[in-house]
């Protein structure tokens, strides 16, 4: 008799893996075979052991500390991409050919003069055209002095045919701009502070700037940014201030999902309650929950450390008995 | 795949920071608890979730929607976690058991005496700490399937396309571990 069979079928029996035809086949097997019982039960005995341990929970803390060093990492990452990257990528398959050889080289000429112009010049200033995020209007030309910084070269095209490169670099350079918050571009510049900001300080003004806006419905990317700032900011003082905004905008889904999260993940207990106080303002004002939120809801009445939200928690959930 | 999650990898292969965050912290507390359950250290276990995500970073505008994005993401996972043991070897514990199935491992028990357990005060801790001993025993690819059959509940197939290898190899990867565990906690059981 072949028990090693039966052992594997005891043992995909325990994992779920097991077809009916085989279930059937070692149901008659382990009533005439006392060897196979025995592995059997020996099999159930671990399924039952491992059944009492789970994978760890990660703490808050924990999980805060490697989000936190990601996001940097993250940072680090998106300005590496540049000049090597392009020789790796565009020039290694064709390097060999002559009139891609003869591009780079004029790239790397004119590269070298832009670096050397840049490092050598210390109150000159350069012209270029640069392209204009509004498609409405001209190209226009930017003045770069002599203290700007560049770096992460990108080179577009490789085609210096007919006289002309195209790449792009980032000129580091401090900048004055005054502008409405409702123009486009002031407000990808507020989108990309507060999510990308490293002095919590800096994330926190760029939010009370669009509070003093006082506009109802913010611009899309805004708004995502406040979702996201609201669920995985390292830093609670932003994350309120992210909330108070958000309450400020009409209630809809991707603000109640939001809140949920809070309600859900937030470590403190009164970022958690202004979640709990805002959704059941808005379910006061019609909006309702469906069958996610309220397991949401049932869990907090069931987890929550803090008596205050397992009671409005309960509250809610009575209205949809 | 939902569409929400499908909109987001596209939100994020087109360079929205906020997008790939999302999308990343759907997984990343799994992830993380995964490398703690394999490395048993904070600090290893997060420098696979850095390394884990900095790889998801680099590889998502090459995701092209052929498998799921979790397949995929764990696919990376593994990936990580076995070459994070090779490359601390000399932390890590080495088995001195043969990968291969062991004949004789059932054959010092009398059936009779293994026929259900008499009831023993084992407290969860007890055995959590006996089952993170038995899995220090396992190689690292036995340690990471079991892990992901047994707490992820992964299916051997999808376990299979996380490996990139055949579903009978994997089959053979957790039976051994399976039976090595049997015998590493049978001391929990009998005694």
């Amino acid at each position: 008799m072949n028990h090693n069979k039966y052992k594997n079928l005891i043992d995909e029996y325990f994992f779920g893996e097991i077809n009916s035809r085989e279930k059937i086949e070692l149901e008659e097997h382990l009533k005439n075979c006392d060897l196979c019982r025995s592995e059997f039960y020996s099999a159930k005995l671990l399924k039952d052991s491992l059944q009492k341990d789970e994978l760890p929970e990660p703490g808050t803390k924990l999980l805060s500390e490697a989000r936190s060093e990601l996001r940097s990492k993250l940072r680090t990452e998106r300005q590496k991409t540049g000049l090597w990257e392009f020789i790796n990528n565009k020039f290694a398959s064709s390097f060999f050919l002559t009139p891609q050889l003869a591009a780079a080289a004029f790239s790397f000429l004119i590269i070298g003069m832009i670096a050397g112009y840049f490092i050598f010049s210390t109150a000159g200033t350069i012209h270029y055209a640069m392209e204009n995020p509004d498609p409405g209007s001209q190209n226009q030309q930017v003045v770069l002095s002599g203290d700007t910084r560049i770096s992460d070269v990108r080179f577009i095209s490789k085609n210096a045919a007919n006289g002309t490169v195209d790449f792009t670099f980032d000129a580091i350079k401090p900048m004055h701009i005054t502008g409405k918050i409702s123009d486009p571009q002031v407000q990808n510049i507020l989108t990309y502070s507060m999510l990308n900001g490293d002095n919590p300080g800096t994330r926190l003004n760029t939010i009370n700037l669009i509070n003093s806006s006082n506009k109802e419905q913010p611009d899309p990317e805004i708004k995502n940014a406040l979702l996201s700032v609201v669920k995985y900011d390292n830093n609670q003082g932003v994350r309120l201030e992210a909330m108070k905004l958000l309450k400020k905008f009409s209630f809809d889904d991707e603000i109640k999902s939001a809140l949920l999260y809070v309600l859900q993940n937030d470590s403190s207990s009164g970022m958690r309650i202004d979640a709990m106080n805002t959704l059941v303002q808005a379910n006061k004002k019609g909006s309702t929950f469906n069958n996610e939120d309220l397991s949401v809801l049932r869990q907090k009445v069931q987890q929550d450390d803090n008596n205050y939200i397992r009671y409005q928690a309960k509250t809610v959930l009575k209205e949809y008995k | 795949m939902t569409k929400q999650e499908t909109e987001l990898i596209i939100r994020a292969q087109n360079g929205n920071s906020a997008a790939f965050e999302e999308l990343i912290y759907n997984y990343d507390k799994k992830v993380l608890a995964l490398a703690m359950k394999y490395v048993k250290n904070e600090d290893d276990a997060k420098d696979i979730y850095q390394d884990v995500f900095i790889r998801v970073y680099r590889g998502l505008k090459k995701f092209q929607f052929s498998s799921e994005f979790s397949t995929w993401l764990y696919r990376i996972v593994v990936n990580v976690c076995l070459t994070h043991k090779t490359r601390s070897s000399r932390r890590e514990f080495v088995s001195i058991h043969p990968e291969t199935e062991d004949e004789n491992m059932n054959t010092g028990f009398d059936i009779e005496d293994k026929e259900p357990v008499p009831d023993r005060a084992v407290t969860n801790m007890e055995i959590s700490e006996h089952i993170d001993r038995a899995l220090e025993t396992l190689s690292p690819r036995q340690k990471m399937i079991f892990i992901l059959k047994h707490y992820e509940g992964y299916k051997l197939k999808e376990i299979a396309q996380m490996l990139q290898c055949g579903e009978g190899t994997i089959k053979k990867y957790l039976f051994d571990a399976v039976r090595k565990m049997r015998t590493q906690l049978a001391d929990l059981y009998y005694a």
